[in-house]
């Protein structure tokens, strides 16, 4: 009794308001891309998505399908990280639907965002990348490298496991620089991507690992008709579903940047450009000149261009375009240059008038370069005025600077990436006059509580000196949404809420909601749009490649149910191989009454190593239920293992309309691990059998005193092999410890070499299974018979 | 040329009697007497370490006066020795307890986990913040009681002197002793129904005499320059290694099932009660020292289920069977048991129903090797939460320990860049206990 109040003084000490659980981040498609003009079928992943989960593509050029429903929780497949690595490594556990990309033919390359919402409020989602030359997809679960057709072509994989290697094979036609090229971060696979390549006898030719974050890239020399091999990995051996990759390859060099790296528009002059085989054809960086003409086009910042060399074409590269003639530092004004050693302070001089504004910028991601630079200005007296390293979320440098007084100033610009210095140790700097104007951002994602109220707070950068008030438009809120009607950023301030308010009797939706802001620019009327910050690209090549022109708008519902575990974080100690029946408490609110569904969360603390526990309902009525963990015979016992649970139950809407709405459960499920209840296992360190004959497989099964109970032992056949391989499921008593599978075998072709076969014993204590497992390796010999 | 008798072969072959049938143990043995001026009862240790702070408050030091959210919701039940109650938990253990003697009145003031079981196991402050060092073991400097006992006293039988079951204590290693001195870790839980120690069974597809050879070509090898460094640690694993898995008096300690059912269902079928069971066959085969890692105790949240349904009933099971065990084969005087974590928990129980680190007061139980059993030690305050006089320290407990098996605490060692390192960094022995 006193053990109850206490658990009960505890609950309500613990108690807080259930909050929805929006849907997650790590949102992946995969096939991650597909080729303009196709449709393409993938299959959507994402966390914490309700059966109703809703998605949208923010380019309204591209039409989204969706065509199932969440399927279950995911429970990353075999094997398992152990040690350290388990600790460091916890993946999310998503949940799955198929859906179509349909692309039209006139679709340009790039990233296509999509992202989810449901009465929970709205996730990120991911992105589906649109590419223009042939594709091909990974076939998963082969167990020779795949054979790829001629390049160019673009592989659509996955790193779907742990220690995965993907290997593909390919051969070029005339010898020559092939470069390969990985997109996994830019797709928001959180994992650093190595590629090899080797030769047919398996000897290492090149490699290139992505320790910085940015995908790596690789030019080698390749010979004709020569078979290559290349292998992609993570850098860390990890893999998870995911880790999805594009994996481009093309007969050709590469350009990596180019000096001058922009041009004015109109002028036509000599460029430098840096690269893998682009003058020789080896696999080393060097140089080509060429005379390119900068087209005269306000509308861009950027133009493609293609080098053609005597080796193939590379790959177009982006140029910029400036109103600034690149040549010798001078106010206003820019210049491409190189930090030629290690450590060296390159210093640009200037003369500064007191009062006079600038804005000084440093581009080096953006036009290819491994350089990370730093930039400060340096007063008169020697001494350091002001400095920056990176803009917010990239590499490249953007610094404002009014002269404090009369004199001679430097900019002095240094690397912080750490490399030796190189022909693509290119920066390039430029100098302007501030022009007043503004830019607005906010988050990506708002959720508006129905009946409530939710901050969307506006950020303004003021540039050149802007300070006029900004006029913010809403356009396309989600039905009961309402912003105030009058809304105005007052002159000069850099944040600005916006109370965003959901009627009682509004529905859960969600939509993507386009915000401009209207202001005075000198004698101009300017509109600019607010854009979303969407954290979907790990590794940005400019500095707006996570923002989003239209804000996803939510409106959510609040669970009307409080799910806690009884014995939260209470440390149980659990046999592994076996089912921990943990009591859950169920507190419905607000006159519901009806069913929850309680499920593994997709958050979860530490690698899972496989345990897991199912969807389980919890039929109206039922206010305490014990919800079944199940926990593999493999699990480390040196470690507390925890699970985390999601509730959701499906309520209506004020429209009247079934919704599905969740919570995250109070406490975790807690466990430490100790030795198993039973362990099957066998003496065969070889065994060796003819494809077509039955084999005995003899076994030893050992029970705890504590588990004295029946066990029923069966083959488990590799997916390949079923039907091939077959046994007849045995029946242990609780008496007998020693038993042989009798095997049968059909003569099959695939019948072939050593195959690893599992036997799996099942038991059941109090109702919940028991299992353990063992795998046999069997040499098949002899020749199958078709 | 002949290689020089290291220490390691001296012990062999001082086992064997070589040395004008005066083993090395046995000198080790008479200089500890010497050191003391009697001679030491206690021939072995085992260390049952609740690793991440045991609730003596609700085993031990029952406070059923306190407020409740104090005193938690065990109550106190008699044991057999008059006046000394125990939680209700510990029934089995109430009715040894004129077998061992429980110190109320251990405190030190380190609430880290992996540096308070540097503190404990070593006698030495980490230099390190709790958290920060994930290596196992911790003290890569001073070394684990264990290996202080295995240097001093070296092996007795044919498995090693110093053992750690199931896993290897997080500060239980050897420190600048070297290997030598590190604990061997079986890494095998024993109450797995198929439990064997990996690797014990000599490999049936290798004969005598091809094992033969391989030693006399890895001897060849090693000839050239003796391996230093991490070749020379791991050439010191491997001779452990083969020692052992030449050693029947090993595979015999190891194999559990050679106990009788009961014995083994009094022990308890869990981790820690399959591990005291086989740490005292290993002590019964010889080993010096035995560490057994018991995790879980690291209660903040809903402790109480777990207190009652797991924790408390495995640690009253396998302490209970382990005394009553020893004392019937007549081994509990020659076999020091101390039970403990690094630390205890805190009196007051928190807003999630668990108990938080509380270095400040910590029961443990001392049986055997030479201890006045039936007794209770110290006392602390009202609420549990201090020794209301004379708390007793680490270093006076690991003094304690040593004293008992005979060891001399004042004795230094010399770190590899030459600072003296005493076995005891002060301390006292406990008063009352011996």
């Amino acid at each position: 009794m006193r053990l109850a109040t206490l658990l009960l003084l505890a609950s309500a000490c613990a108690a807080f308001a259930q909050a929805p659980l929006p849907p997650g981040k790590d949102g992946y498609a995969y096939p991650p891309g597909g080729a303009a003009g196709t449709t393409v079928e993938v299959r959507l992943g994402g966390t914490d998505w309700t059966p109703d989960t809703r998605f949208v593509v923010h380019d309204p050029r591209v039409k989204l399908t969706v065509t199932s429903k969440p399927g279950p929780v995911r429970m990353h497949e075999p094997p398992y990280w152990f040690g350290i690595q388990s600790y460091a490594n916890d993946p999310w556990l998503p949940r799955e639907v198929t859906a179509t990309f349909a692309i039209p033919k006139d679709m340009p390359p790039g990233p296509v965002r999509w992202s989810v919402a449901n009465a929970n409020g709205g996730g990120p989602g991911g992105v589906f990348v649109v590419g223009t030359g042939p594709e091909v997809m990974e076939e998963e679960n082969r167990r020779e490298p795949q054979a790829l057709p001629p390049l160019p072509v673009t592989v659509n994989g996955r790193l779907g496991r742990i220690e995965e290697v993907d290997r593909y094979t390919f051969q070029i036609a005339k010898a020559g620089p092939v470069t390969c090229e990985l997109t996994a971060r830019q797709l928001g696979g959180d994992f650093h991507g190595v590629i090899e390549i080797r030769d047919a006898a398996g000897q290492l030719l090149a490699d290139v690992a992505d320790t910085e974050g940015r995908d790596p890239v690789l030019t080698f020399a390749a010979e004709k008709d020569r078979t290559y091999t290349i292998c992609v990995r993570d850098i860390d051996h990890r893999g998870y579903r995911n880790f999805t990759y594009r994996l481009a390859l093309r007969a050709g060099p590469r350009v990596v940047t180019a000096v001058p790296a922009a041009g004015k528009r109109g002028e036509t002059r000599a460029v430098e450009f840096v690269g893998v085989g682009i003058a020789t054809g080896q696999a080393k960086l060097e140089t080509v000149t060429k005379e390119v003409a900068f087209p005269n086009d306000p509308a861009r910042d950027s133009f493609a261009y293609t080098l053609e060399t005597p080796f193939g074409t590379a790959q177009p590269f982006p140029l910029l375009l400036d109103d600034e003639t690149d040549g010798k530092f001078a106010l206003p004004g820019a210049v491409t240059g190189r930090i030629a050693v290690r450590g060296e302070r390159i210093r640009h001089t200037f003369t500064g008038k007191k009062g006079e504004a600038w804005e000084f910028a440093v581009h080096d991601r953006r036009i290819g370069s491994p350089l990370d630079v730093t930039l400060s200005v340096v007063g008169p007296d020697g001494k350091p005025v002001l400095g920056t390293d990176d803009t917010t979320g990239h590499a490249d440098v953007r610094l404002p600077f009014t002269v404090p007084a009369d004199g001679e100033y430097k900019l002095a610009l240094a690397d912080g990436s750490g490399r030796h210095p190189a022909l693509d140790s290119v920066y390039r700097l430029v100098a302007t006059k501030p022009r007043p104007d503004f830019q607005l951002r906010t988050t990506g994602i708002v959720n508006v509580p129905v009946g409530g109220k939710a901050a969307l707070t506006v950020t303004v950068v003021r540039e050149g000196g802007f300070q006029e008030p900004i006029t913010l438009a809403f356009t396309g809120l989600p039905a009961g949404v309402t912003a105030p009607k009058e809304l105005v950023i007052p002159a000069a301030a850099n944040t600005f809420p916006v109370s965003l308010e959901c009627a009682k009797d509004a529905p859960a939706s969600a939509s993507l909601v386009t915000i401009t802001g209207v202001a005075k620019v000198g004698q101009a009327m300017v509109t600019r749009a607010v854009f979303g910050d969407l954290k979907t690209d790990l590794a940005p090549r400019t500095p707006d490649a996570n923002r989003t022109p239209r804000v996803l708008i939510a409106t959510t519902m609040k669970p009307p149910f409080k799910v806690t575990a009884a014995e939260a974080d209470g440390g149980r100690r659990i046999p592994r191989g076996s089912t921990h029946l943990t009591p859950i408490l169920i507190e419905r609110t607000d006159g519901f009454a009806g069913e929850i569904v309680l499920d593994m969360s997709a958050a979860q603390q530490r690698h899972r190593q496989g345990i897991r526990g199912p969807a389980l309902p919890v039929p109206s009525g039922v206010a305490k239920i014990d919800y079944p963990v199940f926990l593999p015979e493999w699990l480390e016992t040196t470690r507390t293992s925890r699970i985390g649970l999601t509730a959701m139950a499906q309520v209506k809407d004020a429209k009247g309309t079934p919704r599905w709405v969740q919570a995250a459960m109070v406490g975790q499920i807690t466990m430490s691990i100790e030795g198993a209840l039973m362990k099957v296992s066998h003496d065969a360190d070889e065994l060796t059998a003819v494809a077509g004959e039955p084999f005995d497989l003899p076994l030893r099964l050992a029970r705890s005193p504590k588990f004295a109970e029946a066990v029923i032992v069966e083959l488990i056949a590799p997916d390949e092999l079923k039907g091939v391989v077959t046994a007849k499921t045995l029946q242990l008593p609780p008496d007998t410890s020693d038993a042989a599978l009798t095997v049968e075998t059909k003569a099959d072709k695939r019948l072939t070499g050593t195959r690893t076969l599992t036997v799996r014993a099942t038991g059941k204590r109090d109702g919940q299974l028991v299992v353990s497992e063992t795998t046999v390796e069997v040499e098949f010999v002899g020749k199958p018979n078709r | 040329m002949p290689r020089p008798i290291t220490r390691r072969h001296a012990l062999r072959i001082g086992s064997s009697g070589f040395l004008a049938g005066l083993s090395l143990p046995t000198l080790f043995q008479l200089q500890a007497t010497a050191a003391n001026g009697t001679e030491p009862k206690a021939k072995s240790c085992i260390f049952l370490f609740l690793q991440g702070g045991p609730s003596t408050i609700d085993m031990w030091d029952m406070k059923p006066d306190a407020a409740a959210e104090i005193r938690g919701p065990y109550k106190p039940i008699k044991t057999n020795v008059p006046g000394t109650v125990v939680g209700e938990h510990c029934h089995r253990t109430a009715k040894v307890a004129d077998k061992f003697t429980i110190l109320r009145s251990h405190s030190h003031n380190d609430n880290g986990h992996t540096t308070g079981s540097h503190y404990l196991l070593t006698g030495y402050r980490p230099n390190f913040a709790d958290g920060a060092n994930s290596k196992v073991p911790v003290n890569e400097l001073y070394p684990s009681i264990g290996s202080v006992v295995s240097k001093e006293l070296g092996g007795r039988g044919g498995v090693p002197p110093y053992m750690n079951l199931p896993h290897p204590l997080t500060a239980g290693g050897p420190g600048f002793y070297g290997a030598e001195h590190a604990p061997f870790v079986i890494e095998s839980d024993p109450v797995q129904p198929d439990f064997e120690v990996k690797d014990l069974t000599p490999d049936s597809r290798l004969s005598a005499a091809r094992t033969d050879r391989r030693q006399r070509a890895l001897a060849a090898l090693e000839q050239g320059a003796a391996p230093v460094g991490r070749a020379g640690t791991m050439a010191t694993y491997y001779d452990k290694a083969r020692d052992l898995i030449a050693s029947p008096a090993a595979r015999k300690a190891f194999d559990l099932s050679a106990e009788p059912e009961k014995t083994r269902a009094a022990y308890g079928y869990s981790s820690l009660g399959q591990c005291s069971l086989l740490a005292r066959r290993l002590t019964e085969a010889g080993c010096r020292f035995v560490g057994v890692d018991h995790g879980s105790w690291d209660t903040h949240f809903s402790c109480f289920p777990s207190l009652e349904k797991d924790l408390i009933p495995h640690a009253d099971m396998a302490f209970s069977a382990l005394i009553t065990d020893l004392h019937d084969r007549g081994l509990l005087d020659s076999t020091l048991v101390v039970m403990m974590g690094e630390m205890g928990r805190t009196p007051r129980i928190n807003d999630r129903a668990g108990r938080d680190h509380w270095s400040q007061a910590q029961s443990v139980l001392f049986a055997g090797g030479g201890i006045k059993p039936g007794q209770v030690i110290g006392a602390t305050d009202k609420h549990g939460s201090a020794p209301v006089a004379d708390p007793v320290s680490v270093e006076d407990i690991l003094r304690t320990v040593f004293h008992l098996m005979g060891i001399d605490g004042d004795k230094s060692y010399l770190t590899p860049l030459g600072r003296p390192v005493p076995v005891v960094n002060g301390g006292k022995l406990i008063k009352g206990l011996i």
